[in-house]
């Protein structure tokens, strides 16, 4: 490989964290390197004759061009592969190999402008059961620069946790932070309905948005469920949406907000009534050099109801107001910044403190919890990475619980 | 029923929208294939994909993805990043021209 000239490189100067110093020598300084590679290549293949190797758009491929084009249908399967172990001396769980997952991502691209992505989510329990469950599975229509319509079941784009660093080859630590997750937590999962999402730039700066009409969330043993449903249960629909700004590329701060009405849950006999649910929230990313920092701010609540606490319940009861609030904060640092040792320069240690908080109805405040996670995470491939954390866990009416969690996961 | 009304509202305007839009849009879809060929757009792209891929998970090499594949990553990643179609034309025209095929 060529290296790129100090005029250009310094035009592309921007430091990246580099993920595999063995592959290609694709440091970032590279970008420019690769870039100014390439049309050097180009230059000479094409004066060869011989364009099969540099070029890609199908004219030039030497096969027999499509005469449309936009009409091009591409399959690609992606995803990730993750193996859990945890350890723990205090909660009497010992240590374990925890579940397996396989999570298959399937796109398929129609011409230029539609796009369908679904995700599948495949798991072993600690039961030896197989679960499979679709998180999301959506039709994206790409209707020009700035805008995008989504239809189906997709990734919440409230906050930044959900849509942007779930997925376990994103994440720098084994778990998801406290009040993140599935049950109990107070950040939605997924929705289900029409999404209209895009970015645009603002003078130095870029501008996002996302807004959404969904079935909205249920109420559940635990609190709102938060995921989307493939029928609403009350003919109220949801509304939420988040709006960020990004000053230069490495920084992001947005700000979310949701509205819903919940349904209480039916009880045997007896009628149950509806609550007004709202959330606010804001997050930031700082991820500039090798540092990666961020942290996220959600708060919502749930007027008074008349609702069932479980399903087998003779008659609802009325569950007060009950309020949520859920942040994290954490930091992370590539050590490539530090060392240009192969080794060490994959390593990536990471610090969390989450929390959840809940104030209201006792059971929903169940799920209460802080949390610190130490973590190291060491990247094999861009996308392949084994992660061990350590966690103390305190909850306000259970003993505090320290675990050592070990994810070994392969994004493909 | 305030709510149902809102929600009615919006969807409406989401599905107006995308129907008027859509007829703007196919008639120029011709020029959104990206001209890889293109060295300033190439050159675009790769400063835009080491400023922009790298945000939420370590960036990906060109070279682990065919253009094909790539075509269709690029727009995936522009929906869920948000990142404004013309930036992510570049940034495709620059994954596929460092694709590994
Ligand atoms: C807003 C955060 C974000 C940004 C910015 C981002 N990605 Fe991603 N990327 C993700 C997430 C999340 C996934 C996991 C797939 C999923 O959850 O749907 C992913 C997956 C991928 C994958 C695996 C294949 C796939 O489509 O799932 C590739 C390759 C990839 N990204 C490349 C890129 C490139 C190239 C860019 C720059 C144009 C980029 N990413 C920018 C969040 C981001």
């Amino acid at each position: 490989m060529t290296l790129a000239t100090p005029t250009f490189a310094q035009t592309i100067a921007t430091p990246v964290k580099l993920e595999d110093h063995s592959e290609r020598g694709v440091t970032m300084k590279g970008a420019s390197a690769l870039a100014s590679d390439l049309l050097t290549r180009r230059d000479s293949e094409q004066a060869q004759g011989d364009l099969a190797g540099a070029s890609s758009t199908d004219a030039e491929n030497g096969a027999a061009p499509p005469a449309q084009t936009n009409d091009r249908i591409e399959v690609v399967l992606t995803g990730a592969v993750v193996a859990d172990a945890s350890y723990s001396g205090s909660d009497g769980t010992g240590s374990y190999f925890g579940g397996a997952q396989f999570l298959p991502i399937l796109l398929v691209g129609y011409g230029d402008q539609l796009l369908v992505e679904t995700h599948m989510e495949i798991t072993t329990d600690s039961d030896g059961e197989t679960e499979t469950s679709l998180e999301y599975a959506q039709v994206n229509y790409l209707v020009n620069d700035w805008l995008t319509v989504v239809a189906g079941k997709f990734l919440s784009p409230i906050g930044q946790y959900q849509q942007a660093l779930h997925a376990p080859w994103i994440n720098k630590l084994p778990t998801a932070p406290a009040g993140f997750t599935e049950e109990g937590g107070a950040s939605p999962m997924t929705e289900t309905g029409l999404m209209v999402r895009g970015g645009f730039k603002i003078g130095a700066g870029t501008a996002t948005y996302a807004a959404f009409v969904g079935n909205g969330p249920r109420l559940g043993e635990l609190g709102p469920m938060l995921e989307g449903f493939g029928g609403d249960d009350n003919r109220n629909k949801a509304i939420g949406g988040r709006v960020s700004y990004l000053p230069t590329p490495d920084f992001e701060i947005g700000l979310s907000a949701m509205r819903a009405r919940i349904l209480g849950m039916p009880a045997m006999a007896g009628d149950v009534s509806q609550a007004t649910y709202s959330l606010v929230g804001a997050d930031f990313a700082y991820t500039g050099g090798y540092w990666d920092i961020r942290g996220e701010y959600l708060r919502s609540r749930l007027g008074e109801i008349n609702s069932a606490k479980e399903p087998t319940d003779p008659m609802p009861t009325t569950i007060p107001r009950t309020k949520w609030e859920a942040w994290y904060g954490q930091v992370a640092y590539r050590l490539a910044g530090i060392s240009s040792n192969k080794v060490i320069a994959n390593f990536e240690p990471a610090i969390r403190y989450s929390r959840i908080s809940v104030s209201g109805y006792s059971e929903f405040a169940d799920v209460q919890e802080q949390r610190w996670s130490f973590g190291i995470a060491y990247w094999m491939k861009p996308a392949v990475v084994a992660k061990v954390a350590y966690e103390i866990a305190d909850f306000p009416s259970a003993p505090s619980a320290k675990r050592l969690n070990l994810q070994l996961t392969f994004g493909f | 029923m305030k709510m149902r009304m809102i929600g009615l509202a919006v969807s409406a305007l989401i599905l107006g929208g995308a129907v008027a839009f859509s007829s703007a849009t196919l008639a120029q879809s011709d020029d959104q294939t990206p001209q890889s060929s293109d060295p300033m757009q190439i050159a675009r792209g790769a400063k835009a994909w080491s400023e922009y891929c790298g945000r939420c998970h370590n960036i990906r090499d060109p070279s682990e993805r065919s253009g094909r594949s790539w075509s269709v990553v690029s727009k995936h990643m522009r929906v869920r990043a948000n990142i404004p179609g013309a930036t992510a034309k570049d940034i495709e025209a620059f994954l596929k021209s460092s694709s590994n095929d």
